[in-house]
């Protein structure tokens, strides 16, 4: 099992945007490390030489024609919020006036 | 009333009207009513909008005659969609308490396609939430029994998608297979399923999971239907262009060379699956066809690859959930949900991206080679679809890592973008569905649907649902 520490499960729930309690920090902790352990039997694999496959496709920058085409309307656009004002998403305020917490 | 259990005969009876599409909306959504207390495969059942397509269907029936079932291939076919595709003004949740009241406003490819084919929508089948998981336990809104017997799993993540078919609450479902998906819940529930071609089917309209693995399927208690639901959702639509329409169609021959990958019937095996392949192969010799053992050395690191570049991809197609335009906020994720977000965010971070992503891509390299050299010396693949019959309800929930091993030899079709398509093959001595999967090169549906429905032919394999 890889070791890990429940700093770093802090690190990954932040950059995740997710927020955790102690007791699921120390749940997570042995779930992930004991994943993360396994995963790493792939070290043993000669992979060198070897390039990435992120796709299986074999296609390369697929285009298409750049027309005018229909798409949603405004009301079904918002259908699923109630977060709308004026035909824009309220969301929550992301920066601050400077000098405030 | 009975209802027919293939398309063919229910559009038989259709054309005879020995029966009407409004009998069958009726026979289905009453043994849902009736049974699926116990079986909990249905999230959502969308009545009216059934009826009213019924209606249609049955006057299109009666305006064009048989010309409807030509003009409308799939007509009087009752659907249950899994909760990952869109369907316009139906609930859609993935069984997450996060889209727990999210209505789309658009219909999946798959889904749309269906509808304008004649299909008529009854509703939503329960899933792992997200399609994370093997068992059907990680839904938010309750586990989905097996209905062969209800203390047993029914293999996931589609698991009410293939319970629903197995109970008879319809004719045909859809699913999604990111490793396995499709072909575990079909093993367990002894019906057929097909993961196809990675870009063969859009996956517009369908909650991401792995982007780069998901493939959309469907299951039906034949081949014939499998194919007849295929013609309709493959092809480029213009939303997801790893979708194409310029492949090599494959040649169908009469008899066929088929390998038996000896890594897939290593330790852990359990014995009666593997008798049961056994008998397959020996079948299939008996038929004229040539087996050959092969090997894919690398079948033990696929799994592995699998488990760095799914979350990978999931931490990213996860994060467009923020609670704003729809759904809730991401406190309501589930564990499972939040394991794989975070397993993605960690390999994906710096310091780690190369020694775990990085590197998981290139053993993708090696096990897509090694499959691509054994399709130059075999033209298709028999395996087991899972190491186990189906398991007890609670049996891996405490251990994800045990979880996860359940798809050990779903992996390697996903990681290649092949075509894998699961069917069954009898019962085990409990009473449990057995059944294999058959894998061929990238578009060599076509020759996987013939040996499989000469297999079906040779068994004498009639369908059957479980008793409830």
């Amino acid at each position: 099992m890889a070791s890990l520490t429940n700093e770093e499960v802090a690190h990954v729930a932040k950059l995740s945007n997710l927020k955790l309690n102690k007791g699921e920090i120390a749940k997570f902790r042995r779930q992930l490390a004991s994943v993360i352990g396994f995963v790493k039997k792939l070290q043993e694999v000669n992979t060198e030489n070897v390039e990435p496959t992120s796709q299986t496709t074999g296609l390369v920058n697929v285009m298409r024609k750049d027309g005018v085409c229909p798409s949603f309307k405004i009301d079904d656009v918002f259908y699923s919020t109630n977060q709308r004002l004026n035909n824009f998403f309220v969301i929550e305020r992301l920066l601050k006036e400077r000098g405030k917490k | 009333m009975e209802v027919p259990l293939t398309i063919k005969e229910t559009q038989e009876a259709l054309k005879k009207r020995k029966i009407n599409c409004v009998d069958l909306v009726d026979y289905y959504l009453d043994r849902i009513e009736k049974n699926d207390e116990k079986i909990n495969s249905v999230l959502t059942v969308s009545k009216e909008k059934a009826y009213e397509k019924a209606r249609k269907n049955d006057n299109l029936i009666k305006e064009l005659g048989d010309r409807a079932f030509i003009e409308f291939p799939l007509i009087g076919v009752c659907v249950i969609h899994k909760d990952m595709f869109l369907t316009r003004g139906i609930r859609t949740t993935a069984a997450s308490k996060v889209l727990e009241d999210y209505i789309p406003s658009y219909s999946a490819t798959v889904v749309d396609r269906m509808d304008k084919a004649g299909c008529i929508t009854l509703g939503k089948a329960n899933q792992d939430a997200w399609a994370h998981g093997s068992s059907g336990e990680n839904s938010d809104f309750g586990p989905t029994k097996n209905p062969w017997n209800l203390e047993y799993v029914p293999g996931g993540s589609s698991s009410g998608s293939a319970a629903a078919l197995a109970s008879n609450f319809c004719l045909v479902t859809t699913g999604t297979d990111t490793c396995g998906s499709i072909r575990l819940p079909a093993n367990y529930c002894g019906v057929c399923g097909l993961k196809p071609t990675y870009g063969l089917v859009s996956r517009y309209g369908v909650i991401a999971m792995a982007s780069s693995l998901d493939s959309m399927g469907h299951f039906a208690r034949n081949v014939d239907d499998v194919k007849r639901i295929l013609e309709v959702t493959k092809g480029p639509d213009g939303y997801d262009s790893t979708v194409s329409s310029c492949y090599r169609e494959f040649r169908v021959k009469d008899f066929v060379k088929i390998g038996v990958p000896r890594e897939f019937f290593g330790e852990g095996l359990e014995v009666e699956v593997r008798r049961s392949i056994e008998k397959a192969i020996e079948t299939f010799e008996r038929m004229g066809h040539q087996v050959v053992e092969v090997g894919l050395p690398h079948t033990e690191y696929a799994i592995a690859a699998y488990y760095i570049i799914q979350p990978a991809e999931v931490s990213s197609n996860l994060a467009r959930y923020d609670g704003i335009r729809y759904g809730r906020g991401r406190d309501f994720f589930g564990d499972e949900a939040k394991r794989r977000i975070m397993l993605g965010s960690y390999v994906l971070s710096s310091g780690y991206y190369d020694a775990y992503y990085l590197k998981a891509m290139k053993v993708r390299s090696v096990i897509i080679k090694e499959v691509e050299d054994v399709f130059e010396q075999v033209d298709l693949l028999i395996a087991p679809v899972s190491p186990s019959l189906p398991f007890q309800l609670g049996e891996k929930t405490s251990d994800p890592l045990k979880m996860y091993l359940t798809d050990i030899y779903a992996a390697t079709a996903n990681l290649a973008g092949i075509p894998s398509l699961a069917i069954p093959s009898g019962f085990s001595d409990n009473g449990l569905p057995l059944g294999f999967q058959l894998m061929g090169p990238r578009f060599s549906e076509n020759v996987i649907f013939d040996l499989a429905e000469k297999y079906h032919r040779e068994i004498n394999y009639k369908p059957s649902i479980a008793e409830l």
